[in-house]
């Protein structure tokens, strides 16, 4: 790259940044904010191609910047991407834009879209940043920097419970990443002053030189911050209401992008920087993970709200990105990522689908809808694709991140107790099932059947046309993914199996 | 035997300038009181030069002058610094017409009993310094009064305060009798070279009570609430950034200068204030329907956060440790002159009812940067008090022990405690109105007030993406955090 390839990841985060101050000096007129909004998520996703068109898969870091920001405690603006992050930040590029492209038509209520599409921006920024950075601090920056907007979106534009939830997820998140930031500090404190997360994770345990019961400590604080944003079992509880109350918009970035920055904190800091107390929780992972796959498809079995079980496949999902992580395999691992992508993919999908049931008809309950494919079948059947595609069917994305996570815990990393982690692989090859039944079972109500009183005397529009833009490369996506995986898997494997060698293949 | 004291007047100019402004606003209001601007101008500008001053000598050498009992250092310049940039920041905010000479010349003299107690190392003049900004303050919350509260509040305070400098200044007497000589670098040597008993234990204890009281910790603190909301909103600007810092700088001292050797019993004391106003301060914080009263109590769970460096690390307090606190007391003092400006514009044209709330901050500007004031307060990024809470959990960590480990879970409970209740109170500035209640009108607000929220505002944001903007301020003995 003739110019300087770290401008790449500065623009990541800079153009959204200079756009969300931006989108705040223009009028309050009916289209002008959301075009700006368009504008800068199609820019930055623009910038996230050009990064994919000069990745190396073989090659390590790119698009690196490294200086410095904090002397005094010695932490440094260093961004780069690698296999991991980048699939990851195209996926939340590919959601902003198409979140802005569907904000295009669908006003946020109460009308205030500058507001609105300042506070997306912002998020945007966080979410890429987080992706991106390679210090501790300023992943913390990143990572907390989500929440002030999230919160406001759901607290001013959600839906009549929007105060509690929104004020349920802010503390529930801020308190999880507090004692992240402990975790942090200590670690800083042992591992040589240094926030660096590249050079903290080649030096490894070793290079902390602690007992492992310390380790074991760092490792649980870090745990919990990362658990509260994945959400893991017990401390999910936020994510159904934050999920349900929050707008259509809000709802698809929380549930596509930033439930994977917890998972991603677990691969890229925890795993490699504490390998030998990722060992010894690495079966409590995964029992949470199992958990969560079955308590949360046992949770949609009983939802009445569309969007709360919605909210509920999402805590199933990611117990299967759980679950991969626990194993500390490549394929686990990797699974993982993939999981991830589906699942934002999948899941983003879904939620704008009820989102457009929500505005059409005015409801969520389940039982008031039916037969929906009589007046709009088009929209049902997107709702029938995703549904299948979020169960896991062979040939779309959504296999192969329970596919590979179910494989790995068949033979998870050395260490760990082969048994139990195949206990969890039945347990969570019972969880497809059950997925199966819970996102059938939604649709056969929802789509097929007698027409719901909600649909009675209404005029329903089918598919409008943004929503067709939105939705349709979606599909696509997902198709592509599910029958060529290695699309992703290519960029995916290389970077994890050297996160793998080295921290594992050490200890 | 020579009485001449010497006078250095290079070192002594910002004081001299913050007085030769007093008796210049005096002046000013006695021959043409009906000029209001000129008057608020001039004292601005005896500020800021007062700051400029500190700032140049801080590239110079320190020294002593007035027989060694005032002493210019690192440490006096950059908290003179501090407390010169607050008073600065609040007086900005005043409306001219209601800055009468008195108001002015209370705030300039009391600043300069701020300013000159970071210079003095002789417990004498520490007190004194210490009674003149108490005194200042006293009036300054009475001050244009004719409601009932305002004289409660006025008396509650002034009789807590009383009572407070007596006790300090037993203790300081018995820290006299101990050392037979009233300079901090003699009782500190003097206790340095005895063994801590009783009559140490008592003197310690007696001196810090007098100071904590000055910054509202628990449980010296219930004057607090009143004091904030009965006294008019500069002041409580002033109480809560100025005056709070000024004490947390002459705890400071005390730890430092005075007793450096008697931390077996000041640092458990600490410790114990700092658990119980963090706990405290944010807890009973969540249960206040007035808005004032909440960001009072808030300060007080503040205190309890500034006091942690203070109360962790082996055997006293490091530079590091009083670096934290400068690095806080920072970010705390653009958090809470942020707040309060917001407040203070919303209500300086219209009626200022009963029980404040967040709604009276509705114009996008105000609303903007009040929230933004509040979320710096609770420490989360991008907003400058991230990087001061990660300094004050950061220095817990580093310290070591299962006291220090225990108070940074403290910090970070309550911090999340904290954040509850800015939260509810940022969301409550666009909540629509409750069935019944009329909707609230935005506040009408002029140029100068869009212009300083946007100022504060993008400090506290630029501040928070680029904390050695504000850090390195201190940086030379106390920046390495």
């Amino acid at each position: 790259m003739s110019i300087d390839s770290g401008l790449f990841s500065v623009a990541a985060i800079g153009i959204p940044f200079v756009g969300s101050l931006l989108v705040v000096l223009v009028p309050e007129r009916k289209q002008v904010a959301s075009l700006v909004a368009l504008v800068v998520t199609a820019l930055t996703a623009v910038v996230g191609l050009l990064m994919l068109a000069g990745f190396d898969r073989n090659g390590a870091r790119q698009f690196e910047v490294d200086v410095a920001w904090i002397p005094t405690i010695n932490s440094r603006f260093h961004l780069f991407v690698d296999g991991i992050s980048l699939p990851l930040l195209l996926l939340s590029m590919a959601m902003f834009l198409g979140v802005s492209i569907y904000s295009l038509t669908h006003d946020p209520q109460p009308k205030r879209t500058r507001a609105f599409a300042s506070l997306m921006l912002l998020l945007q920024v966080g979410v890429n940043g987080t992706f991106l950075a390679q210090d501790l601090v300023l992943f913390f920056l990143f990572f907390e920097l989500v929440l002030v907007p999230m919160y406001f979106l759901i607290g001013v534009w959600g839906g009549s419970r929007r105060q509690y939830a929104a004020l349920k997820f802010f503390v529930f998140t801020v308190l999880g990443s507090a004692v992240m930031l402990v975790g942090f500090l200590a670690i800083y404190f042992f591992g040589g002053n240094t926030f660096s997360i590249p050079e903290l994770s080649a030096g490894g345990s070793a290079a902390l030189g602690v007992s492992t019961a310390v380790e074991v400590v760092i490792f649980g604080a870090l745990l919990f911050g990362f658990a509260v944003k994945i959400p893991m079992f017990p401390v999910h509880t936020w994510m159904p209401d934050a999920h349900t109350e929050a707008p259509t918009a809000a709802s698809v970035i929380l549930a596509s992008v930033m439930l994977k920055l917890g998972g991603y904190g677990l691969i890229r800091i925890a795993l490699p920087i504490l390998p030998e107390a990722a060992i010894v929780y690495a079966p409590i992972m995964g029992f949470l993970g199992v958990l969560a796959i079955i308590y949360g498809a046992l949770g949609c079995l009983a939802q009445t709200d569309l969007k709360r079980l919605i909210a509920f496949s999402s805590l199933s999902h990611m117990g299967f990105v759980v679950l991969g992580i626990a194993t500390c395999t490549t394929v686990g691992i990797a699974a993982a990522v993939f999981a991830m992508i589906g699942h934002g993919l999948i899941t983003g999908l879904l939620f704008f689908v009820c989102g457009g049931v929500q505005h059409r008809l005015h409801t969520r309950e389940i039982s008031k809808l039916g037969g929906l494919l009589n007046v709009a079948p088009r929209l049902s059947w997107v709702l029938g694709f995703a549904a299948v595609a979020s169960l896991g069917i062979p040939g779309l994305a959504g296999f192969w991140g329970e596919f590979g996570a179910i494989l790995a815990a068949f033979a998870p990393a050395d260490g760990l107790p082969v048994t139990v982690f195949r206990v969890y692989m039945v347990t969570a090859a019972i969880g497809t099932v059950l997925a199966a039944a819970y996102l059938l079972w939604m649709f056969s109500r929802v789509a097929f059947g007698k027409v719901g009183e909600a649909l009675q005397g209404v005029e329903v529009r089918d598919l409008t046309k943004t929503e067709s833009v939105v939705f349709v490369p979606l599909m696509l996506a997902i198709v592509v993914l599910g029958v060529a995986p290695a699309l992703i898997l290519d960029m995916v494997n290389p970077s994890v199996a050297e996160i793998v060698n080295d921290t594992f293949g050490r200890t | 035997m020579d009485l001449a004291v010497s006078f250095d007047r290079t070192l002594l100019s910002p004081e001299l300038a913050l007085l030769a402004t007093a008796l210049i606003v005096l002046i000013l209001d006695l021959m043409v009181p009906r000029l209001h601007l000129p008057r608020l101008v001039v004292a601005v500008g005896g500020v800021a030069s007062a700051l400029v001053l500190a700032i140049w000598l801080h590239r110079g050498e320190g020294g002593a002058t007035l027989n060694d009992a005032f002493v210019v250092d690192e440490f006096s310049l950059v908290a003179k610094g501090i407390l010169f940039a607050a008073t600065l920041l609040v007086l900005l905010l005043g409306v001219p017409r209601f800055c009468p000479g008195e108001y002015l010349v209370l705030v300039l003299l009391g600043l300069f009993g701020m300013s000159a107690m970071c210079s003095t190392r002789d417990l004498v003049a520490f007190v004194v310094a210490l009674e003149t900004f108490a005194l200042c303050s006293y009036l300054l919350v009475g001050w244009r009064s004719g409601w009932k509260f305002r004289a409660e509040a006025t008396l509650k305070y002034f009789l807590f305060g009383i009572v407070s400098t007596a006790v300090t200044l037993y203790g300081a007497s018995l820290l006299y009798g101990i050392a037979g000589d009233t300079s901090f670098s003699a009782v500190a040597a003097a206790l340095s070279n005895r063994e801590v008993d009783a009559l140490a234990v008592v003197a310690v204890v007696m001196t810090f009570v007098g100071v904590l009281f000055k910054v509202a910790a628990v449980p010296f603190h219930t004057w607090a609430p009143d004091a904030y909301q009965g006294a008019p909103l500069q002041v409580t600007t002033l109480l809560a950034t100025a005056s709070k810092v000024a004490g947390f700088i002459a705890i400071a001292m005390l730890c430092l200068f005075v007793v450096p050797s008697a931390h077996e019993v000041w640092q458990p004391l600490l410790w114990v204030v700092a658990a119980l106003s963090m706990i405290v301060g944010n807890l009973v914080a969540l249960r206040q329907k007035d808005l004032v009263r909440m960001l009072a109590w808030s300060s007080v769970g503040h205190s309890g956060f500034m006091l942690v460096p203070l109360s962790v690390g082996a055997g006293g307090v490091s530079d590091v440790a009083i670096g934290a606190l400068f690095v806080y007391a920072m970010f705390y003092v653009l958090g809470t002159v942020g707040a309060f400006a917001c407040l203070t514009f919303a209500t300086s044209h219209h009626e200022v009812p009963e029980v404040m709330d967040s709604s009276l901050v509705r114009n996008g500007v105000l609303g903007v940067g009040f929230a933004i004031a509040l979320f710096s307060l609770a420490g989360l990024p991008p907003f400058g008090g991230w990087f001061a809470k990660l300094t004050i959990l950061k220095i817990a960590v580093d310290s070591g022990g299962v006291w220090a480990y225990l108070l940074a879970a403290i910090v970070i409970v309550t911090s999340a405690v904290a954040l509850g209740y800015y939260a509810i109170a940022a969301s409550r500035i666009w909540r629509s109105a409750d069935e019944g209640q009329p909707e609230m009108q935005p506040a009408r607000i002029g140029a100068r007030a869009k212009a300083f929220s946007v100022i504060m505002s993008a400090v506290v944001v630029l501040s928070g993406l680029i904390p050695e903007l504000v850090t390195s301020v201190g940086s030379g003995r106390f920046g390495g955090v």
